[in-house]
């Protein structure tokens, strides 16, 4: 490779090892003699290596048993018939799992609804109205029978309505 | 595991953390990385009569990359905003990767999930899947100094966005 040929993107396949013998000599010497080159390789190492030392990931419990589970539903149903058991539909399964998102919002939009309508629609109850009418001709009568002399004292005239 | 077959519950239970990994960093969140790794292993299911012995990494990578470009022809959609890494979902790294870890800037997977996905796709094939230039190459149909080209483009980018952030 001549030098002509030299472009910057072997640096990183020198740091890769992706060179033959010819052109990672190449690089090298191209890097000994530019302090710019020198400066990219530096910089393309430390993000190269900060990639590689980005950790291991893992999915949640959840999502593995739900994959184990259903691939045990299709090999059950390789083995015994497909027409015996349901296969786990994959995209039913994905929008089952994002249905929560929209049903939540949903389900807040009706509470807030129900909010709503239960303040402005339902009459409120701010009065309380007992029969207090009925209540004291009973107690008259109760109490004439049982011969309840205070009773029997009370005014009959009783507010029949007590609001504010 | 016969004739160096794995079966697929052991390519689930082996490979699964694998696959996870590598479909997290291409799609750069948990849900659309659940999607991918459900979706790589039905293909592996369907395909496993077909896999020839080698590496079997390199095979699941193909797989995994494969759902993601349909999945980002057919949906259209990117993260736009790209999470930093879950820690539920971290595994403790290996020693050595734990001293380059700490030295990272905290937002190297947002920057990553940032790049085009030209540039993003082959450097996770080969930093994070392991690839090689021509595994990668096979994988997304395109030559070698294209792969080569792109690795060392997205690396720049993604040293530019983390330079440009830490300033």
């Amino acid at each position: 490779m001549s030098e002509h040929d030299l472009t910057e993107d072997l640096l990183s396949a020198y740091l890769d090892d992706e060179l033959d013998a010819g052109a990672r000599a190449d690089v090298e010497a191209r890097v000994a003699a530019s302090s710019e080159w020198q400066a990219i390789l530096d910089e393309v190492r430390d993000t190269r290596d900060g990639l590689r030392g980005l950790p291991a990931l893992d999915g949640p419990p959840e999502f593995w048993a739900r994959v184990m589970a259903g691939a045990a539903l299709q090999g059950d149903a390789l083995e015994g018939g497909a027409e015996r058991v349901q296969v786990v539909d994959l995209d039913a399964e994905r929008r089952r799992r994002r249905v929560p998102r929209w049903g939540l919002a949903v389900a807040g939009a009706a509470a807030a609804a129900a909010v709503v309508i239960g303040v402005v629609a339902v009459p409120q109850q701010d009065r309380v109205r007992p029969a207090v009418a009925a209540l004291t001709d009973e107690h008259a009568a109760r109490s004439s029978v049982g011969n309840d002399v205070i009773s029997s004292l009370a005014s009959i005239a009783v507010p029949t309505r007590l609001g504010r | 595991m016969a004739d160096g077959i794995p079966t697929w519950e052991e390519v689930a239970r082996d490979y699964g953390r694998f696959l996870y990994t590598v479909a997290y960093r291409l799609a750069g969140n948990d849900d659309d990385a659940q999607d991918l790794v459900q979706e790589a292993l039905l293909r592996v299911r369907r395909g496993l009569e077909r896999y020839e012995p080698g590496s079997l990494e390199g095979w699941l990578a193909r797989i995994v990359t494969n759902v993601f470009l349909d999945d980002m022809r057919r949906r259209k959609r990117r993260p736009t905003s790209a999470l930093p890494d879950d820690p539920d979902r971290v595994v403790p790294p290996a020693p050595a990767a734990d001293v380059a870890s700490r030295e990272l800037p905290a937002h190297l997977q947002e920057a990553l999930a940032g790049l085009p996905e030209d540039f993003r796709v082959p450097v996770v094939l080969c930093d994070v899947a392991d690839q090689s230039y021509e595994q990668i190459a096979t994988t997304l149909g395109v030559p070698v100094g294209t792969v080569r080209s792109r690795i060392h483009r997205g690396r720049r980018l993604l040293r530019t966005t983390l330079t440009e952030g830490a300033a």
